[in-house]
């Protein structure tokens, strides 16, 4: 349970980590234990909300011409999304997603860059439950907009009845509702999740990997070293991921609401 | 293991059946793209009048990888 | 950027498709359909009791559903 704290405290490691070492101890009922409704984790999902908020707020309250310098950063974020990803991937009916993709793709960004920002230390997403709500948001959206967009009947014909021959229909129809309807949210948020636990495994393992083998004995304790720097290396891989994925997440996103618009796929 | 027995298998003999399995599926999936990839270099214009015979390539070799999974699986004696 | 209202043309329709989503598409498929019908076939193999003889079955047929949904949906030249 406190995995990290034992390390420092007591100078050994409780080597190999554990799926308990990502949860956290609670805030709110201050060291209490199986108490999560207040733990740093929630603590820092509410950072993100405000920290994106405040900032988007701030940054466009006194709109100028000449961007000052926050405005021309939230400007070219904004920007990325709306050229790279919404008009991208949907054309021009993306313009009216690009708010959405835009909050998605900085709280993603933000919430995955906690993995390796000093003191926070771990992503909210390594917890299957925020990657979860983010793919139930985006599947509610894309079938929402798909039905909007075609009425009910011929939204679940286009996306349910591939242009086969009738007598192979029953053969398809499972198939493709499995893969539209049911990997699809599975995949968005297992994948982001994944990521991110992975990601957080492999910092714990080098790390206390290095507090294992400094306590070990003398013969290993130089080899700590190595283990810290790979955990430097590895710090600048999860970054790489950090971004990756909350693009992918994005792009993806956006590829579900283009499927759902489009005429017939 | 009695006497007469020179040398045995332990643990799963499934998974080195999906392993002699996935042998030809590796091959043929790797020239179907080194074919795509080879064509597209010589006439870059022919790449998407190529493209869905990969797909279909694809599918049909690959297809056979799976079921030596599936079957592994189902019958993994 | 954020303000003005005219945004560039849609994406042309003949850019060159991205490889690795349509790669991803087909080895889904061919996996959806392998576990729907692998399933399905399981639980008939659990209420018939024939010991694996319909798994098999449910997997080939999913199998080839799959194939034939690769086919239609990836394999058509445009």
């Amino acid at each position: 349970m406190f995995g990290q704290a034992n390390v420092l405290a007591a100078g050994q490691a409780a080597f190999p980590p554990t799926v308990e070492d990502f949860y956290l101890p609670s805030i709110l009922p201050w060291g209490a234990h199986e108490s999560y409704w207040f733990t740093k984790i929630t603590a820092m999902v509410w950072i993100a909300v405000g920290v994106l908020i405040i900032f988007f707020l701030a940054s466009y309250r006194n709109p100028q011409l000449v961007p000052t310098k926050k405005q021309w950063f939230a400007e070219s974020i904004y920007g990325f999304v709306r050229n790279n990803i919404a008009v991208d991937m949907i054309g021009h009916a993306g313009v009216r997603f690009a708010p959405y993709f835009t909050t998605l793709f900085c709280f993603v960004l933000l919430t995955n860059s906690f993995a390796i920002i000093p003191f926070f230390q771990i992503s909210p997403n390594s917890h299957i439950a925020f990657p979860a709500v983010l793919a139930i948001i985006s599947y509610v959206l894309f079938n929402y907009i798909g039905i909007k967009q075609h009425g009910f009947v011929k939204y679940f014909k286009n996306s349910l009845i591939p242009p086969a021959p009738w007598y192979i229909l029953p053969l398809l129809i499972p198939i493709e509702l499995f893969s539209t309807f049911i990997v699809r949210p599975f995949s968005l948020a297992v994948r982001l999740f994944a990521n991110m636990f992975a990601g957080h495994m492999l910092l714990l393992v080098f790390t206390l990997g290095g507090f294992a083998m400094l306590s070990a004995n003398a013969w290993l304790a130089p080899v700590s070293v190595l283990s810290w720097v790979m955990t430097i290396a590895l710090t600048f891989l999860e970054f790489l991921v950090i971004v990756l994925q909350a693009y992918v997440f994005t792009v993806l996103t956006a590829s579900y609401v283009q499927g759902a618009l489009a005429e017939e796929h | 293991m009695d006497a007469s027995v020179l040398a045995a298998v332990e643990g799963s003999t499934a998974a080195i059946g999906y392993g002699l399995a996935a042998i030809g599926p590796g091959i043929g999936v790797g020239l179907v793209f080194a074919a795509y990839i080879q064509s597209t270099a010589r006439q870059p214009e022919s790449s998407r009048m190529t493209l869905p015979y990969v797909w279909i390539g694809f599918a049909v070799i690959e297809a056979l990888a799976l079921l030596g999974i599936a079957f592994g699986f189902i019958w993994a004696g | 950027m954020a303000g003005d209202q005219t945004p560039r043309p849609a994406g042309e329709p003949d850019d060159i498709p991205s490889g690795a989503g349509q790669g991803w598409t087909a080895l889904s498929y061919l996996i959806g359909g392998m576990l729907v019908w692998g399933f399905i076939g399981w639980l008939v193999d659990q209420w018939l009791d024939t010991g694996g003889v319909a798994t098999g079955i449910g997997v080939v047929l999913g199998m080839a559903g799959g194939i034939i949904l690769v086919v239609r949906r990836l394999g058509t030249p445009t």
